[in-house]
């Protein structure tokens, strides 16, 4: 981060990200920087869901593009979106964007129908699409101030925070350039700026990584989770399941317009909050070995495979080493003792969704 | 309105933008004043020989048909292309996706795209002002068309922007508004056509500038007024459209007013001819006897009838989508208007009752009654039809534009395919009356009621009244199936 970007957050205090090095966070606490200088004036109530989903349902003729789907984000929450093409991804991000007029149910964000006549709502909700929409006539910057006007931002905030979402996705040497001579990468992070810079409290990305290059999508990872930890809701919809396997709070499959699973990222991953799935192999076999993990205190759903024992204990690292200290003292033969998980390709894969002809 | 960029409205400032900013407008502005200052040179300079209020004329009117071309031509086309980028690149999705206004983002579409054509406009009024004092020519009737065009215009810019924003792919109205602007009899036999699309009024405001005003400037002063109020309901329709694409353009009762607008405009100066009595006819000139001698009441009745039954797809298509949604009463928790369910056939009675009241000097009675029953039947179709269409979810434009293309109008081309191919065979000279064949369309109908003549109606309305009834029945029992189970009032 550049010491201007520095300067003006300390003048300003503009709630904007801070990468990870900078803000002084711990685990499971969710920390504000800054105060909101811009038009959402107070930071979203830890309690109250920013965004309510409520049997949304769209149909294009027969065909039923999302059905009867309900969902609730709070504060800090970030949905991994995933699905076969065709399952009705962008149809339920666009319908909570309120670009899709649902046939069936609503959405609420912050308690404001998005279809309501109020617009103030919009304020409070940003939806990058897949296809970037720009003026390719503009410069990088004219249009991103342009997006501030939209939103009633002063001619210095909206510099200052173009300024700083620039150089968060690596646009600052593209200000002056005419969008028309970018990359599709390059409008892809302009489409990223223009949702962030009016700061939003609930986010929807659709496809947000797809046209961005590797070092481009590890910068964004860092983006996304900031966001998450300053208290923004997000949705974000990606094929790329290795990156939201990194950040989501949540994940959600989506199949023929429902969800197929919901849940915790970790809970999707195949264990309960507060535990984790352990490998263990012995030597010489241990065909015994099931019945002294059984024995153990904390230890669960044993399982013989392959030659090697899984089992679920306690998460906490401190507390899997005293169980190895335990298995060797009892004269097991350890070989293999490490913590295991599923990615997020076999949740997807385990979870049987159908392609979609 | 954006309060932090100095300007009033963001739409703007971005087309500006695009423009290539204040900078390139401004060069642009000092060009066209060049240009301008050089054509009236070297036409003073061409017409020499001539008499200096000559060569004035000849300058002043290119100059008014450049005000024309800049603040009809340009102007529309310019905000239609605006419209097409916009829809092309998604833009107008992400103006739907911020908070500005819709009024705010239909003004920025309005005057945006050729605030340079303004700047060329201002240049050259002030230009044929100084020409026209400089020959001692009264200017007065060239400010007053400038004037009006400027008050008349907004209802064009309007219009194009109304038929681009609810759209995947935006209309350009500029070839329909010419083409009435070209065949300037439909203005005056159906002025509804006129007034409602701007064309009207663009033909006075051009007769001011040209030196040879049509009407006197106190209808002119009414017409701003009616232009302004028509240019206030196009721009409510198009907010409408911005904030909600999926809603039609006009609610029930908009529709329904905007129906009575037009039959108001078109039946004016019927009802007036039909009702005034003799000697006020008599004073008003040959124009006016000539005209009712030739069927002028009754020419004019089918043209309007015509234009009427298409005017009234408006309510038809509002009251339909409402009755859609009463079904669907559960989104956003909608409760159901249950008076909407049959307030079809109002759209029809409507156009009764401005039957009846023109039905005066020598309109057959019982052909005025079948002819209303076409009409009437063929509105049940289109509305039962949009309605099937509308629970299954589908668009129905292209459907009603078929019903009236087709199905309307196939059976009058074929009678007159018929009797002309009749009279070929024959070697007739005098031309066919109409046949049954026409009776079987409501523009056939029509056509019959203007023709006077050839055979009954009965068959082609009873055909027309049956085809409605089984429209409607089917939509009913759509409606009905759709509903169960919803609490939506009784149906």
């Amino acid at each position: 981060m550049s010491r201007r970007c520095l300067r003006v957050i300390a003048r300003h205090r503009v709630p904007f990200i801070l990468p990870t090095s900078f803000a002084s966070r711990r685990r499971g606490q969710r920390v504000l920087i800054g105060i909101n200088m811009g038009i959402t004036a107070e930071p979203p109530s830890a309690d109250s869901p920013l965004a309510v989903v409520e049997q949304l349902r769209v149909e294009f003729g027969p065909i039923v593009a999302v059905r009867d789907v309900s969902l609730t984000l709070h504060a800090g929450d970030l949905v991994g979106l995933i699905g076969p093409n065709g399952a009705g991804k962008t149809t339920l991000l666009r319908a909570m964007a309120g670009l899709q007029a649902p046939t069936a149910g609503r959405t609420a964000i912050m308690g404001m129908d998005v279809l309501g006549r109020d617009r103030t709502v919009r304020r409070h909700v940003g939806f990058a699409p897949d296809s970037p929409p720009v003026y390719a006539d503009l410069t990088v910057y004219d249009f991103l101030m342009f997006i501030g006007y939209c939103y009633d931002l002063d001619a210095t905030t909206a510099t200052e925070r173009i300024d700083f979402w620039l150089e968060q996705l690596w646009l600052t040497d593209k200000r002056s350039a005419k969008i028309a001579t970018l990359s599709r990468g390059m409008r892809q992070r302009i489409t990223i700026a223009r949702t962030l810079v009016p700061n939003p409290n609930v986010i929807l990305l659709d496809e947000p990584s797809a046209g961005l290059d590797p070092a481009g999508r590890i910068e964004f990872r860092k983006v996304l989770a900031s966001l998450r930890d300053q208290g923004k809701a997000l949705i974000v919809s990606s094929h790329i399941l290795a990156d939201l396997e990194e950040y989501c709070t949540h994940i959600a499959i989506l199949e023929a317009g429902t969800f197929k699973q919901f849940g915790r990222a970790k809970e999707m991953h195949g264990r309960a909050a507060g535990r984790r799935k352990y490998q263990l192999k012995v030597a010489g076999g241990g065909e015994r070995l099931g019945n002294v993990l059984g024995a153990i205190n904390g230890v669960t759903d044993v399982a013989h495979l392959d030659g090697a024992w899984t089992f679920e204990y306690d998460e906490d690292p401190s507390r899997a080493a005293e169980l190895l200290r335990d298995l060797i003292g009892r004269d097991v033969a350890v070989a293999l003792f490490t913590p295991m998980d599923d990615s997020l390709e076999h949740v997807y894969m385990r979870a049987g969704v159908k392609q979609v002809d | 309105m954006s309060a932090g960029i100095g300007v009033p409205n963001a739409m703007w400032w971005v087309q500006a933008k695009l423009m290539g900013g204040a900078g390139r407008i401004t060069l642009y502005g000092f060009v066209w004043l060049f240009l301008v200052v050089l054509g009236s040179a070297g036409a003073r300079y061409a017409l020499r020989d001539e008499l200096p209020t000559f060569a004035v004329d000849v300058i002043v009117k290119m100059l008014a048909g450049a005000q024309l071309v800049l603040v009809i031509l340009w102007a529309c086309n310019s905000i239609f292309r605006a419209m097409v980028r916009d829809v092309d690149s998604t833009m107008l999705e992400s103006h739907r996706l911020s908070p500005m206004s819709a009024s705010a983002v239909v003004l920025g579409y309005m005057v945006g795209p050729f605030l340079p054509v303004l700047v060329f406009f201002a240049i050259n009024v002030v230009a044929g002002l100084f020409l026209l004092r400089s020959v001692g020519i009264s200017p007065v009737d060239w400010l007053a068309g400038n004037g009006f065009l400027l008050a008349l215009a907004p209802m064009t810019w309007i219009v194009t922007v109304l038929l681009g924003i609810g759209r995947k792919k935006p209309f350009n109205p500029l070839l329909a508004l010419f083409l009435i602007g070209s065949f300037g009899a439909p203005l005056f036999v159906v002025p509804g056509l006129g007034i409602f699309s701007g064309a009207f009024a663009g033909v006075v405001a051009g007769s001011y500038l040209f030196g040879a005003p049509i009407i006197e400037p106190a209808p002119e002063i009414a017409l701003i007024g009616v232009a302004l109020i028509m240019t206030g309901i196009w721009f409510r329709a198009a907010m409408r459209k911005f904030h909600r694409p999926d809603l039609p353009a006009f609610g029930v009762w908009r529709a329904f007013g905007l129906l009575l607008i037009w039959l108001a405009f078109a039946a004016a100066p019927l009802l007036f001819v039909a009702y005034a009595d003799q000697a006020t006819l008599d004073a008003m000139g040959s124009v006016v006897g000539e005209l009712f001698e030739h069927g002028f009441i009754v020419n004019s009745l089918a043209a309007t009838m015509d234009a009427s039954i298409v005017m009234a797809l408006f309510p038809i298509g509002a009251v339909a989508f409402a009755r859609v949604r009463a079904v669907d009463g559960r989104t956003h928790g909608r409760g159901t208007r249950t008076w909407l369910t049959g307030s079809g056939p109002a759209v029809a009675a409507a156009l009764l009752l401005w039957l009846a009241a023109v039905d005066r000097r020598g309109v057959p009675a019982q052909t005025l009654f079948l002819t209303w029953t076409a009409v009437a039947a063929s509105l049940v179709t289109v509305e039962s039809a949009i309605v099937l269409r509308g629970l299954n979810n589908k668009p129905a434009v292209r459907l009603v534009v078929t019903i009236v293309l087709f199905l309307w109008a196939a059976p009058l081309l074929t009678d007159l395919w018929y009797r002309e191919y009749q009279q070929a065979m024959s070697e007739m000279r005098r031309e066919l009356p109409a046949t049954v064949i026409s009776g079987f369309s409501p523009f056939g109908s029509v056509w019959k009621l203007f023709a006077r003549e050839g055979a009954s109606l009965i068959p082609g309305v009873a055909a027309q009244v049956g085809i409605a009834l089984i429209y409607a029945s089917t939509a009913h029992r759509a409606l009905q199936k759709r509903g169960a189970g919803i609490a939506v009032g009784r149906m």
